[in-house]
């Protein structure tokens, strides 16, 4: 796919020119990370202090849903903002090349038994890591993703899980990632008086029900992102 | 945090509200106008509320209770109070002339509003975060909901528009990433006032600012990094247009601000300092030279923008020098405040006349059906403005930056100031004659074509605006009475 | 040279590389992977500066940067999936002109 408006591309001179100053560009940071080569200041330390008053065992999703909660309300949202701009782009007659890939793979047998076994799998899958994540690496964002190939691995076969992106069900889902952040921090605010502030005894469970909100609203955005390119109709035949 | 002044918690209700307001208007579609309209009036009453309370003192929250380095902080000065002021006040107006803008229940209404509260999500976390990762999450939101907004509109051009903006937008986010990822390498903080106390002058640094600052200019449209920036805004719908141009580029300025003038003071140099003024001389002349040779109002506008953003960075070395730099920083405030308004009003005035005259090109509005005295009484005020003529907000600006640029004897600022003036009033007089002279236009006989009408509260939203801009000027000393400038200087 | 610096100096190439990619090419579909390439040329200096803190030999990495790059790699997933939409569609707007024009 080329852009109509500059097909010419740039004369072999300033290409030329360009790469040099990107190998400028590339030895001067190459320089600067070399001059601060030695440092023993990290977070990682405060992240340990803090760990057990988190709620969760996993560093990482300590972070992720406690620490900088914040940062992660603000990820779903930049995935809620995408889903709905992706899905009202959507133009209602287009047939793009999905259509055909689709359609072939509707027929193959191959792809619907491989779906039939997987798909259950994967469900699976997506809630061992939804579960782990409290205490290895794992969590929404990995269960989520793999929610979302399931839809997609069960929508190419033939059987979409999802017929009509205006649903109110689907507007939901989309919504209750970063709603059940937003909702629990300012409930939170009321009830600790801070912002975000898990009270320690149940900050697991807390972080538990967000994460799963968050899993299965990953896995909604993910999935109406995807069929914003292929055509909802299902074809069963 | 109990002893500082005002209630901090204020910052999350600035956030928390128009995110919920986006929420709501993606949940419930029917009622999305009325959710995102709630959310904006009560972001206003917060704006007035934390201006008032950050007149007593910073105020300063820490997300979940978890001090920086290990958490989030939220951080509001008079300047950032400003800011979501100036934020809050424009964009309620321009959300009601988007309330009679876009057809009840069509498809680009319902996008329309969840996409707007997002935005104002965005800035206002840009305006109050104190963590560099955090700015850059809102930075995404910023970006990849204006790019939302701009392909609200139909037709190839837009979409091209839209897909250059977000990519241009898309390579600045990623230099300021990297220049966070330099100073999280070095120094394991992301909080901006730790940073500012860990950083010296080393060349990471200095690599990990210009990185920042590359990054930010490319969203901010500094000349020559404007390239993107006329066709997004000329080929937005109008309500659109006037919160990228009045609102958007603001916030990415803001941060500059912050990172060149606070975080990273010590690694930003004079010679960097120089640059981004000169680039932003270059940026009034071009930007004002382009604007005069525009076709399209809208283009025209959009032009505009470019020449006004260069006033911001042209005060670059009056910010740096040692006694001028308070009077600069004043009218740096004005020029935000005063460009957000006259902007606003202009782009939303132009887009009545594109409605009522059906198209926006200049040399044939002589002749066309134009819209009531309202709107082309805002699209003046708003103008003179822009030029810098008393008694409007532009005025106050032009006027502060001049007498910092005299106190720092910067001579060539003030050729260029004046100069840019005389190109404002060029471009800006060529559309206001036409508009006013109707001697062409005959009158309407039976076999004349329908004359589109609109609805007032659109006229009268651009006039708010435009009166906006006026008020600043009548104003300024109440108005300059609500920030501390040295706050920022430290 | 430490590991840690070693993954910091091939994020850095990853990232030059990418941007001379998406400055030189006009193919809107090279660009946007120009552009994942940059962005996955930070992601590996966050990495890097997550296992710069390994004190005498304990496995003591930085939790923080895991979690930046988790984010991140959300974002530009996000923006990757935009990015892709807008070039589809400006390509049917493209095609659709091109009919009209010829009908």
């Amino acid at each position: 796919m080329r852009s109509n408006e500059d097909n010419a591309g740039l004369p072999p001179v300033a290409r030329l020119l360009l790469a040099i100053g990107m190998v400028a560009i590339g030895l001067v940071l190459a320089w600067a990370l070399w001059s601060h080569s030695e440092t023993s200041s990290s977070l990682a330390a405060a992240v340990m202090t803090e760990l057990p008053r988190s709620g969760v065992s996993n560093p990482v999703t300590a972070v992720l849903l406690n620490f900088r909660a914040f940062d992660t309300m603000l990820e779903l949202a930049v995935l809620l903002l995408v889903a709905v701009t992706v899905g009202g782009l959507r133009d209602p007659r287009e047939v793009s090349a999905f259509a055909q890939v689709k359609q072939a793979a509707s027929v193959s047998p191959l792809l619907q038994s491989l779906a039939r076994d997987l798909v259950p799998i994967m469900m699976l899958t997506s809630g061992y890591l939804l579960w782990i994540g409290a205490k290895a690496p794992g969590g929404a964002f990995q269960a989520g993703a793999v929610l979302a190939a399931a839809a997609v691995l069960a929508h190419l076969s033939g059987r979409p899980w999802l017929s009509n992106p205006g649903d109110w069900r689907i507007r939901a889902l989309l919504v209750l990632g970063t709603g059940a952040f937003l909702v629990s921090a300012l409930a939170l605010l009321l009830v600790t008086g801070t912002y975000f502030r898990y009270p320690p005894a149940l900050a697991g469970a807390w972080i538990l029900i967000i994460e799963t909100a968050a899993t299965l609203s990953i896995a909604a955005m993910l999935y109406v992102t995807f069929c914003a390119v292929v055509p909802m109709m299902p074809s069963r035949r | 945090m109990s002893e500082l002044p005002g209630n901090p918690q204020l910052l999350v209700w600035l956030i928390s509200l128009p995110l919920l307001g986006a929420l709501m208007s993606v949940a419930c579609r029917k009622a999305g106008r009325w959710t995102a309209m709630t959310a904006m009036i009560g972001n206003l009453v917060l704006a007035c509320l934390l201006l008032a309370a950050t007149q007593d003192g910073t105020l300063r929250y820490a997300l979940g209770g978890w001090e920086a380095p290990l958490g989030i902080a939220l951080y509001a000065d008079t300047f950032s109070a400003m800011m979501i002021a100036i934020t809050a006040l424009v964009g309620a107006v321009i959300s009601g002339y988007s309330l009679s803008y876009f057809a009840t229940g069509s498809a680009t209404e319902r996008s329309f509003w969840p996409l707007w509260c997002l935005l104002l999500t965005a800035l206002n976390t840009l305006f109050l975060s104190g963590d560099v990762f955090n700015l850059y999450v809102g930075l995404e939101v910023l970006s990849l909901s204006a790019v939302a907004l701009v392909t609200l509109a139909p037709g190839l051009a837009a979409t091209r528009a839209a897909l250059r903006y977000l990519l241009a937008s898309l390579m600045g986010s990623l230099c300021y990433l990297l220049g966070v990822a330099l100073l999280y390498y070095a120094h394991a903080t992301l909080d901006l006032a730790l940073l500012a106390d860990l950083t010296g002058d080393g060349p990471l640094e200095r690599a990990a600012l210009a990185l920042m600052i590359v990054g930010l200019l490319l969203k901010t449209a500094l000349f020559p990094l404007h390239f993107w920036l006329p066709p997004a805004h000329a080929g937005a719908p109008a309500p659109v247009s006037a919160l990228l141009s009045a609102l958007v580029l603001k916030g990415t300025f803001y941060l500059i601000l912050r990172l060149w003038f606070d975080t990273l003071e010590e690694a930003a140099n004079q010679l960097g300092t120089l640059l981004l003024g000169v680039l932003g001389c270059a940026a009034i002349l071009w930007g004002s030279v382009q604007a005069i040779r525009a076709t399209r109002l809208k283009q025209l506008v959009a032009y505009s923008t470019v020449a006004q953003i260069g006033y911001l960075f042209a005060l670059f070395p009056l910010l740096g020098h040692a006694t001028a730099r308070v009077t600069a920083f004043d009218s740096m405030i004005y020029f935000i405040m005063a460009h957000a308004c006259a902007k606003g009003a202009m782009f939303l005035a132009a887009g009545n006349i594109l409605t009522v005259a059906g198209h926006d090109r200049i040399a044939e509005l002589r002749a066309a059906n134009l819209p009531s005295a309202i709107t082309l009484f805002a699209l003046a005020i708003a103008g003179i403005s822009l030029i810098g003529l008393p008694p409007t907000g532009g005025f106050i600006a032009k006027w502060l930056m001049l007498q910092s640029a005299f106190h720092a004897g910067s001579w060539w600022l003030v050729v260029v100031v004046l100069l840019g003036g005389l190109l404002a009033a060029a471009y800006v007089f060529r559309v206001v004659a036409i508009c006013f002279d109707r001697s062409e236009v005959s009158a309407p006989t039976d076999t004349a074509p329908r004359v589109a009408t609109i609805n007032p509260g659109r006229e009268w939203s651009a006039l708010v605006l435009a009166l906006a801009a006026l008020a600043l000027g009548l104003l300024a000393a109440p108005a300059l009475a609500l920030f501390d400038a040295t706050a920022l200087m430290g | 040279m430490s590991t840690a610096l070693l993954f910091g100096l091939c994020g850095i190439v990853l990232f030059v590389l990418g941007l001379y990619f998406a400055l030189t090419t006009t193919e809107m579909l090279r660009r946007i992977l120009a552009i994942n390439i940059m962005g996955n040329g930070v992601f590996m200096l966050l990495i890097a500066a997550a296992y710069q803190h390994d004190v005498s030999g304990l496995p003591n990495t930085d939790p923080v940067p895991h979690a930046l790059v988790l984010t991140g790699i959300v974002v530009a997933v996000s923006a990757t999936a935009l990015a892709l939409k807008l070039v589809c569609r400006a390509h049917e707007l493209a095609a659709e002109q091109r009919e009209e024009g010829d009908g």
